[in-house]
């Protein structure tokens, strides 16, 4: 089988026309030794099976930006029949250069200039057949969106899948450094490729007088974010709920029946335990996909730059980029989708750090039971207030573990990122996106949370002699910790159940005293005090959101140091937070 | 002569020189900006926020802490 390399600047549509060229048969992979993802396919070419990988977005093979380095490593790793470079033909004083690199390395290279119809409205000057007789490689001119150019690409694409020519590595040690390359660049446009001397203001720069306004683009910001969050949710959560109940009714209808045979501990391991699992993990797929068609909808157009350019000075600061805002709102829906979505950052360490803060961000299962337990301590009047105030803590925690870890995941100061044109987003290129990326996460997290939903059922159901279960024995070895922070032994299954997703904590409260769900409040009155019960809430609110957002960060760093850190940092954080609040409370009494 | 942080602002200006390490040199050149290229500065965040600026059909935003390196002269 033969294989070509994708390789582009960022922003140039490279992925757009994978998508074209590939369709649905794509798969997204591991590399080994990468700690990124790949996208590759199969597709036929010239009458053979052509491996296809989609490689990140560089701007220089020579730099030492982590893309740079993933590139670097495929290409030497790795033997290519042929790189298919995309370019934008709009930009290619900036980004011919590449191509200049890419040819010095010995690949065989085809040349794609994609964004004909920008290039076209810019009023640009390009001659293909000039450019392609002073490269010596062949060119051609399309729109990936429109599919502009097609029969002269397929055409190109042909023809080298069917060269009889052995794969090659890349000789980086010919690629000509940054400088070299941009003259040798400037020199081969001369006379072929050129921009009129006044550019036409586009639609582009009449929106952005508003979207980026000096004054108006923040509560602009803060409008569309409220949009999407509540678009997010408005279809996703219905579409939850169903899938919800779907699989409730199967476990009532079907699988009690078809189990029933089995003994009562095999009924509740299977039913509790695994299917328990099963039904968590997938209830989590509508909303995946729902969030990821919007991430699309938001990145693709261009306006997460602007979002970016808007909230940078304040993330500055914090060591982060403007864009880790964008994912840190997200997370206050849950936090899944946000840790996914921080794969916009392109370097690692501004991805760990945004990783980082937001297990912190509020999310919606959390809500529910601050909401509960809210309605129970407080008078209604008081309620919302303490709700405000508990927003405002996760804040003050994510800002400042931010603070705390800004040095140790320090980002690079050299933050450059393009603002592209706005774009309409391809239906097709973003549904399968989505659907692309929550199959990945599913295979992911159905083993990793299946091991933990297991583990709780076994913890609580295993027999420790005299009526006790592992449960119990686990309250009276954790009482050490527990005791200075107010929690009563019993309840840390509770937390432990929490920690599989917090979703279940409610229920799990319920099983502990041994009440049916609506009498839980007044028997959480009668078990606990006012101190208590506030300490033990404070620490559901800031400790491990659920197992979903510890698989989600475990599959996003690719490193089990950086998820322990992630999960440690956390208890300990909430641990911390509800020591002072409770021996705070208990010394003013 | 002065740093891009300080160049006034809808002006259009040449790269005079970066002072920046090999790396950083590296990302600039990559959205254009190498001596002797023309540039706009386009717009400035507020509070201390990201330029924007034009190479070209390019346009991109950089921080003003990596603008202050960047000598730059107004086009004549």
């Amino acid at each position: 089988m033969k294989r070509f390399a994708l390789i582009g600047l960022p922003n140039t549509g490279k992925s757009t026309l994978f998508n074209r060229l590939t369709g649905m048969s794509q798969r997204v992979g591991n590399w080994p030794g990468l700690t990124v993802d790949l996208t590759s396919a199969r597709v036929l070419l010239g009458g053979r099976m052509v491996e296809l990988v989609d490689l990140p977005g560089v701007n220089d093979l020579t730099g030492y930006t982590d893309d740079e380095a993933v590139v670097r490593d495929v290409l030497m790793s790795t033997a290519f029949d042929a790189v298919v470079l995309v370019l934008n033909a709009a930009q290619l004083d900036r980004q011919l250069p590449l191509a200049m690199q890419i040819l010095a390395s010995g690949l065989p290279a085809v040349v794609v200039l994609n964004m004909a119809d920008e290039a076209r409205l810019m009023g640009i000057q390009l001659d293909v057949d000039a450019l392609q007789k002073k490269l010596g490689v062949s060119v051609a001119l399309v729109s990936a969106k429109r599919m502009e150019g097609w029969p002269r690409l397929m055409d190109m694409l042909n023809r080298q899948a069917s060269g009889a020519e052995p794969a090659v590595h890349a000789q980086l040690d010919k690629v000509p450094e940054t400088q070299q390359a941009i003259a040798l660049a400037h020199a081969c446009l001369q006379g072929v490729w050129s921009l009129p001397p006044v550019l036409p203001v586009g639609q582009t720069e009449k929106v952005d007088a508003w979207l980026m306004h000096p004054w108006l683009g923040l509560p602009l910001f803060f409008g569309f974010m409220a949009l999407l969050f509540n678009l997010t949710y408005q279809i996703g959560t219905p579409l939850q709920d169903l899938v919800g109940s779907g699989l409730d009714w199967f476990k009532e209808a079907a699988l009690g029946h078809w189990l029933a045979p089995l003994p009562a501990i095999a009924q509740s391991l299977l039913l509790d335990g695994i299917w328990q699992g099963v039904s968590t993990v997938l209830t989590f797929a509508p909303i995946l996909f729902v969030f990821f068609i919007l991430m699309a909808m938001v990145e693709d157009s261009g306006y997460l730059a602007r979002a970016a350019y808007l909230t940078d000075a304040f993330m500055a600061r914090l060591g982060l980029d403007g864009r880790g805002f964008v994912m840190q709102l997200m997370g206050f829906g849950c936090n899944v989708p946000a840790i996914l979505g921080t794969r916009v950052m392109r370097e690692r360490k501004q991805r760990l750090l945004t990783m980082l803060i937001i297990p912190f961000s509020l999310c919606s299962a959390r809500l529910q039971v601050v909401v509960f337990f809210s309605g129970i301590l407080f008078r209604p009047q008081q309620a919302p207030w303490v709700l405000l105030l508990l927003y405002l803590l996760s804040f003050a925690v994510a800002i400042f573990t931010a603070w705390v870890f800004k040095h140790r995941y320090r980002g690079n100061e050299a933050f450059l990122l393009e603002l592209p044109p706005y774009r309409l987003p391809g239906l097709r290129h973003m549904l399968i996106r989505a659907a692309g990326e929550v199959r990945a996460f599913l295979e992911l997290a159905s083993s990793f949370i299946l091991m933990g939903v297991v583990l709780v059922w076994l913890v609580s159901h295993i027999p420790a002699g005299q009526d006790k279960t592992l449960a119990d024995i686990l309250g009276s070895v954790m009482a050490p910790v527990l005791d200075p922070i107010g929690i009563r032994h019993e309840l840390a299954v509770a937390l432990l159940v929490g920690f599989v997703a917090k979703e279940i904590l409610l229920g799990g409260l319920a099983v502990i005293y041994g009440v049916p769900e609506a009498g839980l409040g007044a028997a959480l009155l009668h078990h606990l005090d006012w101190s208590s019960a506030m300490s033990f809430l404070i620490f559901t609110l800031i400790y491990v959101p659920c197992l979903s957002t510890v698989a989600a960060i475990r599959r996003e760093s690719k490193s089990r140091a950086f998820t322990a850190l992630s999960v440690a940092w956390s208890v300990l954080l909430a641990w911390v937070i509800a020591f002072v609040f409770y021996q705070g409370v208990h010394y003013l009494r | 002569m002065v740093s891009l942080d300080k160049f006034p602002l809808g002006c259009k200006g040449v790269v005079d020189s970066l002072e920046l390490s090999d790396e950083a040199v590296r990302r600039v050149a990559a959205f254009g900006l190498i001596p002797g290229s023309q540039f706009c500065l386009s717009r400035r965040a507020p509070f201390g926020g990201p330029l924007v600026l034009e190479v070209g059909c390019t346009r991109f935003l950089l921080r003003r802490s990596l603008a202050r390196f960047i000598r730059v002269k107004v086009a004549e």
